[in-house]
């Protein structure tokens, strides 16, 4: 089984770590491969990026199903793109947000979304309101460091994690934590461990590892996206300055 | 190897055995799988009774799988009977095939049809539609009106009943996924997506003991579990049941 990783940044020096962090978390027969944007942005932290990142993010995704791959993750907290690639390809797409989301409701009553800014904090609730999740939702709190930051002070960063996250569980009543930055892939171990040392373990989910399992179960039980919740667009004209390989 | 219990949640142990090969053929190779009935309970569940009577047998079987060493526990119904009352005295992560599947069809369509066997079965299936909080992503529940116990020596009857439903969810309801509310039923999988195909109809289709043995898999996978917060152990107190020592 092949997973495409399509980074929806022009950041092409975290294709390495992303690599490695989802193949650790694959099934030792799936073969996982990384792809960056040519047009975007550095790091996804607004509607404007997500704009931005969206028009590469399809082309990224209908390449990859031309390729022969089986599965795309788009390898982002805000899921850029995927309700618009599920109309362009028939093969599943994985948004590592609503993968998490939902098994973080099969987990606990009420999940607490930890993201990287304050000015987040309301995209967060929106995308979770779009799941229909809202209900499950205890809060999304932020860490407040940028994610082209988070890398320059693990210690701190993973301190702040686990700051924030105990007051989710002890403040907020969240029962899983949900780190919302695909960036701080594998540290879910060290948050819940932080957690169950001050006293308050809850269940913290590692985003890429979630979205790598989602993507190997829908492959093997044969299953994708409802073509009739994502149809295919009919032909017409677009124009974009850079290549397109999803017009007429 | 990790060991999954599949509780067959009823007193028809004739089912075991034939529940184990669906089991064991879509498991992983590092997975082994054991099927259990009950002592006391229904021949079959499609009411709220036959959950009432299930549930302290799902309990008691929970708890012997845990101490045998099981990495996981799957209730085989999808009446989900007894599921966060098991979540509550045992540690190891249980699954629900109809809770598992709803959240799966979540991320495949915007809204999913479960079928269930009788209409009066459907109540039951949309309190627990509304229990996981998914009725903003759920299309009307359907029936197929023909009984468990006549699911399996009925074939033919069943097939169609199942694809006219189906139907029906697509064209009037506008599901775009459906899922397949029974184990049994679950059977015709494959008979009934063709039927569907056969009059233009393609739309996801899940087959809950696959969907539930992968996300068993893949949580033994990511070593996580349900939240004790959400799931606390009870207190000690006195219990009267006719096993007791296997109960508490």
């Amino acid at each position: 089984m092949h997973v495409r990783i399509i980074n929806p940044t022009i950041t092409r020096s975290w294709e390495e770590e992303s690599r490695s962090a989802y193949q650790q978390a694959a099934s030792p027969d799936t073969t996982v491969s990384v792809v960056t944007l040519e047009w975007g942005v550095a790091s996804i932290e607004s509607y404007r990026d997500h704009a931005l990142a969206t028009p590469d993010i399809l082309n990224k995704v209908v390449a990859a199903e031309r390729e022969g791959v089986d599965a795309v993750i788009i390898d982002c907290m805000g899921d850029p793109g995927v309700p618009a690639a599920r109309e362009l390809v028939k093969m599943p797409v994985v948004g590592p947000a609503e993968a998490s989301l939902h098994l973080a409701a099969m987990l606990g009553y009420r999940f607490s979304v930890l993201t990287v800014l304050d000015s987040r904090i309301p995209m967060m609730h929106e995308q979770v309101a779009r799941y229909g999740l809202s209900a499950r939702l205890a809060s999304v709190r932020a860490f407040n460091i940028p994610v082209l930051d988070l890398e320059k002070d693990w210690d701190a960063t993973l301190a702040a994690l686990i700051d924030v996250s105990e007051r989710a569980v002890r403040e907020d009543g969240a029962h899983v934590i949900v780190p919302a930055c695909t960036g701080l892939a594998g540290k879910a171990p060290i948050i819940q461990a932080g957690l169950a040392q001050r006293g308050c373990e809850v269940p913290v989910l590692d985003p890429p590892s979630v979205a790598i399992k989602t993507a190997e179960m829908l492959v093997s039980l044969g299953l994708s996206h409802s073509q009739r919740t994502y149809a295919k667009p009919n032909p017409k004209p677009y124009r974009w300055p850079g290549e397109i390989l999803y017009g007429e | 190897m990790a060991e999954i219990i599949v509780i067959n949640p009823t007193i028809t142990h004739e089912w075991d055995e034939a529940d184990r090969q669906i089991y064991a053929r879509a498991a992983g190779p590092g997975t082994r799988i054991r099927v259990v009935s009950l002592d006391w309970g229904s021949a079959s569940i499609e009411r709220r009774v036959d959950d009432a009577l299930a549930a302290p047998g799902v309990l008691q079987r929970a708890i012997e799988a845990e101490r045998s060493g099981a990495s996981a526990v799957i209730i085989n119904c999808m009446n989900d009977p007894g599921l966060y009352a098991a979540r509550e005295v045992v540690r190891v992560p249980v699954i629900g095939p109809a809770e598992a599947c709803m959240h799966l069809a979540a991320m495949l369509a915007h809204r999913s049809c479960l079928i269930t066997t009788s209409t009066g079965d459907i109540p039951v299936v949309e309190e627990l539609i509304l229990r996981y909080q998914m009725s903003s992503r759920m299309a009307p529940v359907r029936a197929i009106d023909v009984p468990v116990l006549q699911l399996v020596s009925d074939r033919q009857v069943t097939l169609q009943a199942a694809v006219d439903v189906a139907e029906l969810a697509v064209c009037q309801d506008g599901a775009g996924a459906i899922i397949l509310g029974c184990t049994m039923m679950a059977e015709l999988a494959e008979e009934i997506r063709a039927g569907l195909s056969q009059r233009g109809l393609e739309v996801p289709m899940l087959n809950p003991p696959l969907v539930a043995l992968r996300l068993a898999e893949s949580m033994i996978a990511l070593k996580l579990s349900h939240s004790q917060r959400s799931y606390a152990p009870p207190g000690e107190k006195a219990i009267k049941w006719f096993a007791t020592d296997s109960i508490e």
